[in-house]
C-alpha cells in the first residue's frame, strides 16, 4: 500500500510545482511561450491517457476521441457563449454530456455478440462525422457559423487568462492521469486487462465484462469532454471542421502507441515526446510535412515497438537516464539553438532511438558492458490491441 | 436434489442443430462423464451450461436457479466454472496473475492483495509454483492445462466442467491429470468431464452420459454404458452405414 | 413528389457506386482479416490520378480504367505481401492502415492541394449526361457505376460459389492452416484477393473522377457511408454489400431531399445503429464469403 501512497504524494508534489509555474515564469521572466507549450502538453497528456483507459486497458480500439472531445468543446461553447452560463458551471456539464455520449454508444455496440471489437472501432470512427453533421445542421449548436470563445469571463481566483487556462488544463490533466493510475492497479483494471486478453474467458471467470467496458468507455468520454470544455477557451474560434477533424484521434493513438498502452505512464511519455517534437517541427517550418511524419511514425511504431517505449525505458533505466541527461547537457552546453525546448527535443529523440533497439540486440550489448545481470526477453505478447471473440 | 438439471435443451447454429433435445441430471459430488463421437454436441453443451451462449430452448437449473438467461459472469458467481479444450490463458499475464484475476472475480469479489496471496494455494495444488511468474508462452501444454484447472478452481466452483482436458497429453501426463481430477472431486466439487480418452473416463466417472447427434443415447454406469449396442453403434456406425460409407 | 422519386433513383444509382467503394474493404476484412483503412485513400488517389492523366494528356477519362485498375492491383499485391512479412493481425492492421491513410492524405494534399478538382466538361462529357425516364434523370456516371457494381458483385458471387479460386478464398478465410493442409497456396490466394480489392477501389475512383468534384477531405467524408455499408452488407459478401449500398444510397438520397445534404451521415449512421440494436446477436449470421 505504501507504493500507492508514495505515488499519490508524488502527484501532489508535481501538482504544486507545476501549478506554481506561472508564478515562476513571471518572476524569472521566462517567455510566456513556455506556459503555452506546457499546457498544450497537458492537453495531450490528458487526451492520450483518457483514451488509453479504454483502448489500452480493455483492448477495445476507439477512433472516437475526437467525438467526445468535440462534445465537450461544443457544450461549453453553446452554454457559455450562446446561453450565457458561467464557465465553471458549463464545464462539468460538458464532461457529463460527453460521458453520456460514450455510454449511449456502448449500450448499443457492446450488446452485439460477434465482432464487437471491430464494430466498436468502426462505429467510433463514424460517430465523429455524425456529430459533426449534427453540429453543422443545428443552429442551436453551430449551424455552420462557428462560435467565438474569446472574452469568456473566468473566475477571479484562477488569475489572468493564460494563467487560468494553464491551471485548468493542469488540473484536468492531473485528474485524468490519477484516474488512469488508480484504475491500473485495481480490480477494475485487472478485469479490463482480462477482457483485453480474452473477453469470453474473462466473462466465464466472473468478470462483469459489459459493466467494466461501460465504465472504461464512460471514463474515457467524460475526461475527454472535460478537457475539451477547457480547451475551447484556447481555441478561440470554434468550428465544426476544426474540432471534429482527424487530429485528436490520430495523435492520441500515436502517443499511446509510442509510449505504451499497457501502463498508465505510457500515454504520458508519448504525449510529452510527440508534443515536443511537433512543436519543434512547426517552428522549423515543417508543419505541412507534419502529418506525413506522424502517419509514418504510426506505421513504424506499430510494427517495431510492441510494448511502447515506457516499458523499455524502465527496463533500461540506466541507459535512459544517461542518454537523456547526457544529450540534454550536451545540447545546452553546445548552445545549438536558443530554445530550451529544442535541447529537450534532442534528448528525447536520442532516448527514443536508443529504446527502438530490439531487445535481442540489446541483450548482446548489455552482456558486453555490464556485470552479468540477466536481461529478460519481454514475455508479453505482441498484440497492441485485442483480437475479437 | 441434483446439482444440475438439464431439460430438453437445444441449440442450433444457422442450419446446423448442435444440441437437439438433451435431458440429463448431475448429482451433487459425482463425476459425470460426457462422451460421444465428434459433432455429437458435447462442447456445445458445455458452452450452454457455462453461459457462453444461451440455449434456444429448454431449461437449465443449477442449484435451484434457472440459469438459462443469465450472463456468464453471473453463472460463474453461482458456482459453475469450465476449462477449455485448447487452453486459453491470459497471455499478457503470468500464471500467478491468471489465477489471481480469477480469484478476484469468480464466486465472490476479492481484492488484489488477497488475490495474489490466494493464488499460492492453487499454484501449489496444481504443481505450478515453480513457473508462477514466467510468461505463459513458456509453459508446456500439460502445464497450460493445469493452469486452466487452477484458474477455474480459483473461482470456488461447486460444479466444474472440463472440456477434453486430457487431449494432447502423453500417458504419464494423463495419469497425473486423472489424479488431479480425483483430488478436485475429493474436495467436494462436482465434475462433468467431456472426454475422448475412454479408459480415463470409465475409470474416473461415477456415471456416463453418451451423446450422439445432439441427443442422449445412453446414461448409466461406465461399464454398462460402454458395452451398450446403441453406444457402440453411435461410435462405430451400424453395419448398414458402414456398407454405404 | 417528383423530387422524392428523383432522390430515390439517384440514391439507388449512387448506392451502386458506394457498393463499389465498399467492396474492397469488405473483401479484405472478410477474407483476409485485415481492416484496410487505406482503401479510402486508394479510391481518392485513383480519382486524382485519373484526373491528372486526363487533364495532362487530354484523353478520355473512362480509358483510365485500363491504367488504374492494373496499377492498383499491383499496389494491393504489394500491400498484402508487406502485411504477410510483418505478420500483421487484424488489429495491428487497423493502426497501420490508419497510418498509411494519413500518409496518403497528406501526400495527396501536398500534390494536388486542398482546392477542388474537376475534370471539366470538355474532357469529361459524361458528367452532365443523363437518361430521362418519365421525367426522372438517370445520371450517366452513376448509372454506369451502378451497372459495373452489379457486374462485379455478381461476378464475385459466381467466383466464390463456382470457381476453384473462389472456394480456395473461402477456405482460407475460414481456416488458413487447414486450407494450406489441403494444398491451397493461401499466400497466393491472399495476394490475388488483395489485388482485386484495391483494383475495385481504383475502379470506384474512376467513377468519382468522372462524376464529381474532388478534394482531399472527400476520403474522410466517406467513412460515415462506407462503414455502415460494409457492416450491414456482411463481410466479404459482395451481393450483400451491393444491397446495403443501395439501402444506404437511397437513405442518404432521400434524407438529402427532405432535410438537406448534411443530414445524410446522420441518417446512415442511425440505420446502422438501429440494425445493431435489432440484431444484437450480430449482423453476419453466416460469416461466409459469397
Amino acid at each position: 500500500m505504501s507504493g500507492r501512497v508514495r505515488t499519490l504524494v508524488g502527484f501532489v508534489a508535481i501538482a504544486v510545482i507545476l501549478g506554481l509555474a506561472p508564478n515562476i515564469q513571471e518572476s524569472l521572466e521566462f517567455p510566456r511561450f513556455y506556459l503555452i507549450f506546457l499546457f498544450t502538453m497537458f492537453f495531450w497528456i490528458s487526451q492520450a491517457s483518457s483514451w488509453n483507459i479504454l483502448t489500452g486497458y480493455s483492448g477495445y480500439f476507439s477512433f472516437g476521441q475526437g467525438a467526445f472531445y468535440g462534445v465537450g468543446v461544443y457544450t461549453v461553447g453553446v452554454l457559455v457563449v450562446k446561453q450565457g452560463w458561467s464557465f465553471m458551471t458549463a464545464l462539468p456539464v460538458a464532461g457529463l454530456l460527453a460521458g453520456l455520449t460514450g455510454l449511449l454508444l456502448g449500450l448499443v455496440v457492446f450488446r452485439v455478440r460477434r465482432l464487437t471489437g471491430e464494430i466498436f472501432a468502426l462505429t467510433t470512427l463514424a460517430i465523429a462525422f455524425v456529430l459533426a453533421s449534427v453540429a453543422r445542421l443545428s443552429t442551436f449548436i453551430d449551424g455552420g457559423t462557428g462560435i467565438f470563445m474569446t472574452g469568456t469571463p473566468l473566475p477571479e481566483f484562477l488569475g489572468e487568462f493564460t494563467t487560468a487556462a494553464y491551471r485548468l488544463t493542469l488540473a484536468i490533466a492531473l485528474i485524468t492521469v490519477v484516474v488512469a493510475y488508480l484504475i491500473h492497479d485495481s480490480r477494475l483494471g485487472w478485469g479490463l486487462f482480462a477482457i483485453r486478453d480474452d473477453e469470453p474467458v474473462a466473462e466465464g471467470l466472473g468478470v462483469p465484462t459489459f459493466r467494466y467496458k461501460m465504465v472504461a468507455l464512460g471514463a474515457n468520454a467524460l475526461l475527454a469532454g472535460l478537457m475539451g470544455g477547457v480547451w475551447s477557451l484556447q481555441l478561440g474560434f470554434v468550428t465544426v471542421d476544426d474540432v471534429f477533424n482527424i487530429r485528436v484521434p490520430l495523435f492520441v493513438i500515436l502517443m499511446s502507441v509510442l509510449g505504451g498502452m499497457r501502463h498508465w505512464m505510457g500515454p504520458v511519455i508519448g504525449a510529452v515526446i510527440i508534443t515536443t517534437l511537433t512543436d519543434r517541427l512547426n517552428s522549423a517550418g515543417l508543419a505541412d510535412v507534419n502529418q506525413i511524419i506522424i502517419g509514418g511514425m504510426l506505421v513504424v511504431l506499430a510494427l517495431a515497438v510492441r510494448e511502447g517505449v515506457y516499458v523499455r525505458m524502465r527496463r533500461r533505466w540506466l541507459t535512459t537516464a544517461v542518454t537523456f541527461f547526457g544529450v540534454l547537457g550536451l545540447a545546452t552546453l553546445l548552445d545549438l539553438n536558443d530554445s530550451l525546448i529544442s535541447d529537450f527535443a534532442y534528448a528525447m529523440v536520442a532516448t527514443v532511438v536508443v529504446m527502438l533497439v530490439p531487445d535481442r540486440v540489446w541483450a548482446q550489448f548489455a552482456d558486453l558492458f555490464r556485470r552479468s545481470e540477466p536481461v529478460e526477453e519481454p514475455t508479453e505478447a505482441e498484440d497492441l490491441t485485442r483480437t475479437g471473440p | 436434489m441434483s446439482i444440475l438439471q438439464v431439460t430438453s435443451v437445444g441449440k442450433r447454429f444457422g442450419g446446423v442443430v448442435a444440441v437437439d433435445d438433451v435431458t440429463l441430471q448431475v448429482e451433487r459430488g459425482e463425476i459425470l462423464g460426457l462422451v460421444g463421437p465428434n459433432g455429437s454436441g458435447k462442447s456445445t453443451l458445455i458452452n450452454l451450461l457455462s453461459g457462453f451462449y444461451p440455449a434456444d430452448k429448454g431449461l437449465v437449473v443449477f442449484d435451484g436457479n434457472d440459469v438459462g438467461e443469465l450472463a456468464a459472469h453471473r453463472i460463474a458467481a453461482l458456482g459453475i466454472a469450465r476449462t477449455f479444450q485448447i487452453p486459453r490463458p491470459f497471455h499478457t499475464m503470468t500464471p500467478r496473475e491468471n489465477i489471481a484475476v480469477s480469484y478476484m472475480f469468480g464466486r465472490s469479489p476479492h481484492d488484489l492483495v488477497e488475490a495474489r496471496a490466494a493464488a499460492e494455494e492453487w499454484l501449489a495444488f496444481t504443481g505450478l509454483a515453480l513457473v508462477a511468474d514466467v510468461g505463459v508462452d513458456q509453459l508446456t501444454l500439460h502445464q497450460l492445462k493445469f493452469l486452466e484447472l487452477a484458474r477455474a478452481l480459483a473461482t470456488h466452483p461447486t460444479l466444474l466442467l472440463l472440456d477434453e482436458v486430457l487431449a494432447g497429453l502423453n500417458p504419464t501426463e494423463i495419469n497425473q491429470s486423472m489424479e488431479m481430477i480425483r483430488r478436485i472431486n475429493d474436495r467436494g466439487i462436482t465434475l462433468v468431464i467431456v472426454e475422448h480418452v475412454i479408459r480415463a473416463i470409465t475409470a474416473l466417472s461415477n456415471r456416463i452420459v453418451v451423446l450422439d447427434q445432439g441427443r442422449v443415447v445412453a446414461t448409466g454406469e461406465p461399464q454398462k454404458v460402454m458395452s451398450d449396442p446403441a453406444v457402440v453403434a453411435a461410435y462405430l456406425g451400424t453395419k448398414r452405414r458402414d456398407a454405404a460409407g | 413528389m417528383e423530387l422524392l422519386a428523383q432522390g430515390i433513383v439517384s440514391g439507388i444509382l449512387v448506392g451502386g457506386l458506394y457498393a463499389l467503394m465498399s467492396i474492397g474493404i469488405s473483401l479484405s476484412w472478410g477474407a483476409l482479416k485485415i481492416i484496410n483503412l487505406a482503401h479510402f485513400s486508394f479510391i481518392l488517389l485513383s480519382a486524382y490520378i485519373v484526373y491528372q492523366l486526363t487533364v495532362s494528356f487530354e484523353v478520355d477519362p473512362l480509358l483510365m480504367v485500363l491504367v488504374v485498375a492494373p496499377l492498383f492491383f499491383l499496389v494491393g499485391v504489394l500491400v498484402q505481401m508487406f502485411f504477410h512479412l510483418a505478420k500483421v493481425d487484424e488489429f495491428k492492421s487497423l493502426i497501420i492502415t490508419f497510418g498509411l491513410f494519413i500518409i496518403f492524405q497528406s501526400a495527396m494534399q501536398t500534390i494536388w492541394s486542398a482546392d477542388f478538382r474537376r475534370i471539366g466538361p470538355v474532357l469529361n462529357p459524361y458528367e452532365t449526361q443523363s437518361f430521362f425516364v418519365g421525367g426522372i434523370a438517370f445520371q450517366l456516371p452513376q448509372l454506369v457505376a451502378f451497372v459495373v457494381a452489379l457486374l462485379i458483385a455478381g461476378g464475385m458471387w459466381l467466383t466464390f460459389t463456382r470457381t476453384y479460386f473462389g472456394k480456395a478464398v473461402r477456405a482460407v478465410a475460414q481456416d488458413p492452416e487447414m486450407a494450406r493442409a489441403f494444398g491451397i497456396d493461401s499466400r497466393r490466394v491472399a495476394v490475388i484477393l488483395s489485388g482485386l480489392s484495391t483494383a475495385f477501389s481504383a475502379l470506384a475512383g474512376v467513377f468519382i473522377a468522372i462524376g464529381q468534384t474532388m478534394f482531399p477531405e472527400l476520403a474522410v467524408a466517406w467513412f460515415g457511408i462506407i462503414f455502415p455499408i460494409v457492416i450491414l452488407g456482411g463481410l466479404g459478401n459482395s451481393l450483400g454489400t451491393l444491397t446495403a449500398g443501395v439501402i444506404i444510397g437511397v437513405a442518404a438520397g432521400v434524407s438529402s431531399v427532405l432535410w438537406g445534404p448534411l443530414s445524410a451521415p446522420l441518417v446512415t449512421f442511425t440505420i446502422l445503429i438501429v440494425a445493431l440494436l435489432f440484431r444484437p446477436e450480430g449482423l453476419i449470421t453466416k460469416r461466409s464469403i459469397a
